[in-house]
């Protein structure tokens, strides 16, 4: 199906998605900041990049800033991770790139289908 | 420019819709399930009453009033359209003609009569209600009037134009629409530039969506929720009077062109192209019976209502143009001028051209005259009693409306003449052989076998 990028600091939240997305029959490659997540995004041919705000090194707004200017990866959609329904959030990362949002904590379910409205077979 | 009279515009525009009226009642004639079919005659008849009543054609609104009400309980499903009632429904259009080309040879009389006949195939709701007195209430319940109840949504979704760089894509979001139902949706392609002003991340085009389903407003919101802030909809409930089968068309009236829309489509998104140039995932399509699918109501899209005569005036211009350009071409080869040689040939290249378009322009395909013999077998077939199937090829074949070439003859006109006699004899003929009971099917084809000009 698709190739998704999750961009996490925390194992965990990546293995959950993983283990939500796979069955799906998706791919997952992983990287644990923002910095890495731009270099696995551009070495690798992804279809979706899920990314957290909060990350050391590069935190996933500035993530979300790069992948916009990588002019090969125009129309990639990304949808960021966040704790808060905060409003002024959501519009800061939708300011920077973003596609659409997945708010935490989710439900396996609506992971899937946050991503079967982003990524297309 | 000369203006013209409003009702003269009315009995133009009214004679195409009594073409269409006919044509689709003889098409429910074969096929009385087709809703296109019952909703395309509804609609004929729904304009006709609304422009008579607007062009002071009183009479005619009328009557066309009662033949409409009681049309509308066939196009509920409540009565079907038998044979009888199509032989009926032809005689009421016959005589909204009458009332509007020959108001002073109608006589009320026989529109009395035909609406008697009406009442008879179609007793009135009331009286049905009352006939059948156990299941009444499902009856009377399911004749509500349902005009003004919500059927759906139409909505218009306009984008940001960087929408695409932000991983949305508006096909996407249209196929989710279609998920919650069947829907239309029509492109609208007025905010697209000049090709060398166009970015080609950018979003240019607009979209005019009539969604039938019964969702309600939040599960619309919910497909749009990433992108709700980067767009504006404009949503209203879709009322039932809205719903003849091709609300396609509808839409139209208000944005025209759809077939430039449909291509149009491709250039902005490039990654779907061929999921643009289709509806999304729309009503079921009927399937039609015939090879050669005729719509009734295929006509007069996209098309500029003009007169005969001024066309007639223009291929007379066209034609002195291009005897005057002849006369330069002869003057061009005789001189040694190169450059006045250039000009003459550029002047007869685009005189040529001219003369096929405008040529081309005044011609009408012959399935227009066809119509008529639709009628006239229709007509025979049931005074005989004999089932007939008449089939047309060609239909798309154009031809000169008016033959005035061929002194006496006109395309519509000698056909019936001839066939009607023929028609009859063959059929009594197959009578006298059969001498018996049984229905006699003749098959007549009408092929155009040359052009005609």
């Amino acid at each position: 199906m698709a190739t998704i990028l999750t961009v996490d600091d925390s194992p965990s939240i990546r293995q959950m998605i993983k283990v939500t997305l796979e069955p799906a029959g998706h791919s997952i490659l992983e990287a644990g900041d923002g910095a890495q997540g731009l270099t696995k995004a551009q070495s690798t041919k992804v279809d979706l990049v899920i990314t957290d705000l909060n990350m050391p090194v590069m935190n996933g707004l500035e993530l979300i800033k790069a992948l916009r200017k990588v002019p090969t990866l125009v129309g990639l959609p990304i949808v960021f991770l966040t704790t808060e329904s905060n409003e002024s959030v959501k519009q800061e990362a939708k300011s920077c790139g973003a596609t659409g949002w997945i708010t935490k904590p989710f439900k396996p379910e609506q992971l899937v289908s946050v991503v079967s409205r982003l990524v297309r077979a | 420019m000369t203006s013209l009279d409003p009702a003269a515009v009315f009995r133009q525009e009214a004679a195409e819709l009594f073409e269409v009226l006919e044509a689709a009642l003889l098409d429910l004639g074969q096929d009385p399930d087709d809703r296109e079919l019952i909703d395309a005659a509804f609609r004929a008849l729904h304009t006709i009453k609304g422009s008579g009543a607007m062009f002071g054609f009183d009479k005619v609104a009328t009557f066309t009033h009662e033949f409409e009400t009681a049309f509308e309980r066939v196009r509920k499903g409540e009565i079907k359209p038998t044979q009888d009632l199509i032989s009926v429904a032809l005689a009421a259009k016959d005589f909204i003609r009458a009332l509007i080309e020959t108001p002073d040879d109608a006589d009320s009389i026989i529109g009395d009569s035909i609406l008697a006949d009406l009442t008879r195939f179609v007793p009135p709701e009331g009286a049905a209600a009352s006939a059948a007195a156990a299941p009444a209430p499902a009856t009377a319940s399911a004749a509500e009037p349902t005009e003004n109840r919500p059927i759906g949504w139409r909505l218009r979704l306009e984008f940001d134009q960087h929408i695409l760089r932000n991983g949305s894509n508006p096909l996407d979001l249209l196929e989710d629409l279609a998920k919650l139902g069947p829907c239309f949706v029509v492109p609208l392609t007025d905010g697209i530039p000049y090709i060398d002003e166009m970015e080609p991340e950018d979003c240019y085009l607009k979209w005019d969506v009539a969604l039938h389903s019964d969702c309600d407003k939040a599960a619309i919101d919910d497909v749009f929720m990433f992108v709700i802030d980067e767009m504006k909809l404009t949503l209203e409930p879709l009322l039932q009077q809205d719903r003849p089968t091709a609300p396609f068309q509808d839409m139209l009236l208000a944005e025209p062109l759809p077939e430039v829309a449909a291509s149009e489509v491709s250039i902005v998104p490039p990654a779907e192209p061929v999921a643009a140039a289709e509806p999304v995932a729309s009503a079921p399509k009927p399937e039609r019976r015939s090879a050669e699918p005729r719509r009734a109501d295929d006509r007069g899209i996209a098309t500029v209502r003009v007169q005969a005569e001024r066309l007639d005036e223009l291929m007379d211009r066209v034609g002195e143009l291009v005897i005057a350009q002849a006369r330069l071409s002869q003057l061009a080869a005789h001189g040694s001028d190169l450059s006045i040689k250039m000009i003459a040939e550029e002047i007869e290249r685009l005189a040529s051209s001219l003369r096929d378009t405008t040529m081309g322009a005044r011609m009408v395909p012959i399935g227009s005259l066809f119509g008529r013999f639709r009628r006239l077998i229709h007509d025979l077939s049931r005074d005989l009693g004999k089932p007939v199937e008449f089939i047309t090829t060609g239909e798309d074949t154009r031809t000169r409306q008016d033959h005035d070439r061929v002194p006496g003859r006109s395309a519509g006109s000698p056909h019936p003449q001839l066939d009607r006699p023929r028609h009859r004899s063959a059929v009594r003929a197959c009578r006298r052989r059969q001498a018996g009971a049984r229905a006699v099917s003749s098959l007549r084809r009408c092929m155009p076998a040359r052009r005609c000009w």
